[in-house]
């Protein structure tokens, strides 16, 4: 073990390829949590669990990307959160209209469609009406209601409420409408009301029509408010599609993004803090064995041996089980198993520095033990220690993976093993939902492939042996 | 052979150790738990006993009374398994490893055997040949694929193949071995609709075609587990022959004629083989819970897939029975490896 | 006539983006049959090299530049590799190797590793090759019941001795000894010499002794070669060098060795180190440590002839 220096540990670490592919990984996943903790906000990250936060995103639909892999061009499930609002009064009656533009250029209809408001207001119930506006200039109206009425004269409170495409007043205003218009006969019963929204004009819009009419659409609600302090506080428009966001829903109407971009900042401090503590905790361990000698040494190995011996899978599982399982209590586990490997070896190196003819030196001055292993040895094996913190990071994502895979996972947050635990026992794999699958197995493999590369960079700028072959 | 006796004598030594390492750390774990698991256990036990007494029933004429006998007769059954000491204490431990070592574990909470059977047991007893059966067999291809492509990797090192499987090793090692069981069921079972999802074949045990329909079902999980894991082996193996390549006894028996092919996969890998045994023992450690989380990916009814049913139900006598078989399970195999260990290290097996 | 003639050969290094080390730089000898020659110098001087070179059997990055080797005649540098293995190595050549704790494979018997030269080389049926190595190992004055031991089992000495059978079972022309008895104490050290001195008079075989030890050298060898640097910068007949070195190189390693013929003063080591073979100095490579140097030493020194097959490499002589 020869003394070094960062710089020349870095200029080693620089020589090697597949060390700088390690670090724009590691940059890339740092830079993917920054995303994650500035865009996806922390909220929908707290209500992963509970499904009604989740009932405006379509269930188990692929990433919007999958368009252009499959060549079909199924629409994209759309949110619309941000209306044009416009106010104007005529006497008593203030109409509020939220109108929402959207292109549609997609070959399929969509699923369904969806629109959310919520009121404020007093005695007399507003009035809502939705209408729809073709690229062809067609304008439908489909949905008019009231509020429900409250006593004259009480407290204004919120009322939220929602027009489902579902609704039958619905599929009969349409009929109507393309009955006067259009001169189409559509029996209200058979066809859904986004077909006669969304298709091409002419006869066969009574069979459900041939294409989609790709365009621009303004979805306009108008509502009228009696009131004087009435108000709309919010609306949105949700058009049910087939694909949704990069990377796709799952069974419970969950966006996978939020788990997935959130999973990296937890998967890299899980790992990276447990690697860290392991590898300290082993490092001190193998020195304090090694320097002291002796019996104390003798009884600390064969502890190490029995402790190597223990298969960790089953007492993590008893851990998580008996003790409980929130992600600081995971990670203390792993720590409790990780440490043993690296005491080992940190033993064997600490015995060959011990027997450095300068440390004899600063033993002969008279130095107490605990200073020549913290300030002597322990320094000299920080290039050893990071090389092992790097490939321990791995071990430690992979096994927290694994935990919440077999459902054992921190129920408060979503980890990439938990979105693989709901997607194997929902059969994503077997049902063909390959995005549930596959992205959140594809960021596991990029993090520990990440550390892997450089731990791997970093053994071969610290063993100058290895470089050769 | 006494060295090879002594070698072996030593390692079983250290092997109960760890078998009584385990026990204690389950105890300590589980400790409270455990002993509502057994109190609980003695309960339902005793309960059954007495109201399947009809006459002793009988002898009952108010329900409160004969509730009463059961609670006094339950108190008895508990104090005299002592019970009512502490789980720390000498002569609790004592019981309960009596009972590990027999795998004792009494009786399952929801989880049934094929037989309909509740004993841990014989649940456990069920389920660990066909874990025995795909892991073994997964393992024996592992070790030869590894072995082979290792050895192939030494021979050629720095060209192209040595390269592809360091990268091979670095790139499986990276992956989730469970992950690529789901990845390969939906590319082979849901896209290209080569091999069934599920490993459990849809006909009974007893019909003659069982152990046909029972490799079919295997071999999806199987190749997956052989294809993920000999990679790592592939790369501890090409090390180690890597490095034996250098010794002077290589330049050797080069020199004294003995042809290239022998060379490597003589001398070379035969002086591997002991580390190579060794590191590899040390390795199943690292695979062995990805290989058992595998097995509930692939419905292999197997140890694994109790484990993840038991999980799933909370099932703890199970659960706990499950640490200690598949604790043994890993002793066991790390001990054929040192038993390898001694047949190939002639230093081993004479001195 | 010489059994074995070098000239001018050359076996460098190539390590990875680095300047290749000249191991062997330009080495010429001649070693006449039935006669043995020591090579002498500090380790690092090329002589394992040498030895190795000789076999074709130098470990990667190393490669033979150039130079010419004849054995009896036959120019060995114009055969292929197949033609080499066949002809040349182990049956003409054959090799002792440094370190005889490592030179057994420690995973096959005894007999097993000495029937291998005579299986594979010479085609022999199991069966005889046996019973061959058993007489080998006879030669060597060893006992047959080695043969089902491992290389474990036997002592150092031993060891070297199942070497020495295996190296001489195919009945070679040349026999290098690479440090033959290095790691080896001294009762054993003078077995295995005298052993390799009576299997060269019965055996007529040629011996090239590779070593640091001047006292080994001085028991065995008919002429000795100094090296320093990759280069021989004396050769002479044994007594001669002894009693009269030229080269400053040589007087320092006989200053430096301990008395062996009742010298009375003590010995004086070569101040400083061997060069770096990658970059050596520029002219005679022993200057920088040569307590004679001249300015002309900063040019290449001249091969000087001193009578019956003496040569110095030196400018005091030029």
């Amino acid at each position: 073990m020869s003394a070094w220096s960062p710089r020349s540990l870095w200029a080693e670490y620089k020589r090697c390829k597949v060390g700088l592919a390690g670090l724009a990984l590691f940059a890339m996943l740092l830079a993917l949590s920054v995303i994650a903790i500035a865009s996806v906000p922390l909220d929908s990250y707290r209500q992963w669990n509970n499904p009604s936060h989740w009932t405006e995103y379509p269930r188990a639909a692929p990433p919007a990307w999958a368009n252009y892999v499959t060549g079909l061009k199924l629409p994209e499930h759309m949110v619309l959160r941000n209306p044009t609002v416009r106010q104007s009064a005529a006497g008593w009656v203030r109409v509020v209209t939220h109108t929402y533009y959207f292109s549609f250029l997609y070959e399929a209809f969509p699923d369904d469609f969806l629109f959310k408001f919520s009121l404020i207001y007093g005695g007399s119930p507003p009035l809502v009406e939705l209408s729809a506006e073709r690229p062809d200039g067609l304008r439908m109206l489909l949905a008019r209601i009231a509020a429900p009425p409250r006593p004259e004269g009480s407290e204004a409170r919120a009322y939220n409420s929602a027009i489902f495409s579902t609704d039958v007043s619905l599929k009969v205003n349409l009929a109507n409408c393309l009955a006067d218009r259009v001169g189409v006969i559509v029996s209200p019963d058979g066809i859904s009301p986004e077909r006669m929204i969304f298709a091409k004009e002419g006869p066969s819009m009574a069979e459900g029509g041939t294409g989609v009419l790709k365009g621009d659409y303004a979805f306009q609600a108008r509502f009228f408010l009696f009131g004087e302090g009435d108000d709309v506080l919010s609306s949105r428009l949700v058009i049910g599609g087939k694909v949704f966001g990069p990377f796709g829903t799952d069974d419970l109407r969950r966006d996978l993004s939020v788990g997935i971009l959130w999973g990296t900042p937890i998967a890299l401090s899980i790992g990276v803090s447990v690697a860290i503590l392991s590898v300290s905790i082993g490092i001190a361990y193998g020195v304090i064995s090694g320097y002291c000698g002796g019996r104390l040494d003798e009884l600390m190995m064969r502890l190490n041996d029995v402790a190597y011996a223990i298969p960790a899978l089953p007492f993590l599982i008893l851990l998580a089980l008996s003790l409980g399982r929130s992600l600081l209590y995971m990670m203390a586990y792993l720590v409790l198993f990780g440490w043993v490997g690296v005491a080992k070896v940190a033993r064997s190196v600490a015995l060959q520095i011990k027997a450095a003819p300068y440390i004899e030196a600063v033993e002969l001055l008279g130095a107490p033990s605990r200073r020549i292993i913290f300030r002597h040895i322990a320094p000299q094996l920080i290039p050893y220690a990071m090389a092992n913190i790097a490939l321990s990071v791995p071990a430690a994502i992979l096994a927290e993976a694994g935990l919440s895979f077999i459902g054992l996972g921190d129920p408060t947050m979503p980890t990439w093993g938990q979105i693989l635990h709901d997607a194997q026992i929902h059969g994503a794999a077997i049902r063909g939902l390959w995005w549930w699958a596959l992205s959140p197995g594809v960021m596991l493999a990029l993090s520990s492939l990440a550390f892997v590369m450089m731990g791997y960079a970093l053994d071969r700028a610290l063993n100058p042996k290895m470089r050769g072959a | 052979m006494m060295g090879l006796m002594g070698f072996l004598i030593r390692r079983v030594l250290n092997m109960a150790a760890v078998l009584l390492v385990t026990v204690l750390l389950t105890i300590a774990i589980l400790g409270p738990s455990a002993d509502a698991i057994l109190k609980r256990a003695i309960e339902q036990e005793t309960r059954a006993e007495i109201l399947q007494n009809k006459e002793l029933v009988g002898k009952f004429k108010d329900p409160r009374e004969l509730e009463d006998y059961v609670k006094s007769q339950i108190q008895g059954k508990v104090a005299s398994m002592g019970l009512n000491d502490p789980w720390y204490s000498p002569r609790r431990l004592w019981a309960i490893a009596m009972k590990v070592m027999t795998l004792d574990f009494g009786q399952s909470y929801y989880i049934r055997g094929y037989g309909g059977s509740s004993n841990v047991k014989d649940i456990i007893l069920e389920s660990l040949p066909r874990t025995v059966l795909l892991f073994g067999t997964a393992t024996l291809l592992i070790a030869v694929l590894g072995i082979l492509v290792g050895a192939a990797a030494a021979r050629r090192a720095g060209s192209i193949l040595d390269k592809a499987v360091l990268g091979y090793a670095v790139l499986s090692n990276s992956f989730p071995l469970w992950w690529i069981g789901m990845l390969a069921i939906l590319v082979f079972s849901y896209t290209l609709r080569i091999f069934p999802a599920r490993a459990t074949p849809p006909i009974l045990p007893s019909d003659p075609a069982y152990p046909m329909a029972l490799l079919y079902h295997m071999a999806l999980p199987l190749l997956t587990i052989a294809l993920i894991g000999f990679g790592g082996w592939a790369y501890i193996v090409r090390n180690l022959v890597a490095g034996i390549l250098q010794e002077d006894f290589i330049t050797v028996a080069k020199a004294r004629g003995v042809p290239e092919r022998k060379i490597v996969y003589g001398h070379a890998l035969r002086s591997a083989a002991p580390p190579i045994v060794t590191i590899i023992a040390l390795a199943l450690s690292g695979s062995f819970g990805g290989a058992m989380i595998t097995e509930a990916v692939f419905d292999w009814p197997g140890l694994g897939r109790l484990y993840w049913e038991a999980i799933g139900l909370l099932d703890v006598p199970v659960i706990v029975g499950l640490t200690y078989v598949s604790t043994l399970i890993f002793l066991l195999s790390v001990f054929i490896a040192d038993v390898l260990y001694g047949v190939f290290d002639p230093r081993v097996r004479v001195g | 006539m010489e059994a074995l003639a070098v000239e001018e050969l050359r076996a460098y290094y190539f390590p990875a983006d680095k300047p290749p080390l000249r191991a062997v730089d330009g080495v010429s000898f001649e070693l006449k049959g039935g006669l043995s020659m020591g090579f002498v110098g500090e380790s690092g001087c090329g002589k394992s090299t040498l030895g190795l070179a000789l076999l074709r059997l130098l470990p990667s990055p190393g490669r033979i530049i150039s130079g010419a080797v004849r054995l009896n005649g036959v120019d060995l540098m114009s055969l292929s590799e197949g033609e080499f293995d066949r002809i040349v190595r182990w049956k003409r050549i054959s090799m002792i190797f440094q370190g005889a704790m490592n030179a057994l494979s420690p995973v096959y018997t005894i007999g097993h590793q000495l029937s291998e030269p005579l299986v594979y080389r010479l085609g022999l049926p199991k069966r005889d090759a046996r019973e061959l190595s058993i007489k080998a190992l006879w030669e060597v004055g060893l006992d047959e019941g080695i043969m089902d031991r491992y290389p474990h089992e036997l002592s150092g000495g031993m060891k070297q001795r199942v070497m020495i059978a295996m190296a001489l079972a195919l009945r070679p022309d040349i026999l290098i000894a690479d440090e033959p008895t290095t790691a080896l104490d001294v009762v054993v050290q003078a077995q295995i010499l005298n052993l390799l001195k009576d299997l060269r008079e019965r055996l007529s075989i040629s011996i090239m002794l590779l070593t640091h030890d001047l006292g080994v050298v001085s028991e065995i060898a008919d002429a000795i070669a100094v090296m320093y640097a990759g280069e021989i910068v004396e050769l002479g007949p044994s007594d001669l060098i002894f009693s009269d070195p030229k080269h400053p190189y040589t007087r320092g390693l006989l200053a430096a060795a301990p008395r062996i013929r009742g010298g009375k003063s003590k010995p004086t080591p070569i101040l400083g180190s061997p060069p770096d073979l990658a970059n050596p100095p520029k002219g005679c490579r022993f200057r920088p440590r040569c307590l004679t140097a001249i300015p002309s030493c900063e040019r290449a020194p001249p091969t000087v002839e001193l009578g019956s097959n003496r040569m110095v490499r030196c400018w005091l002589y030029g």
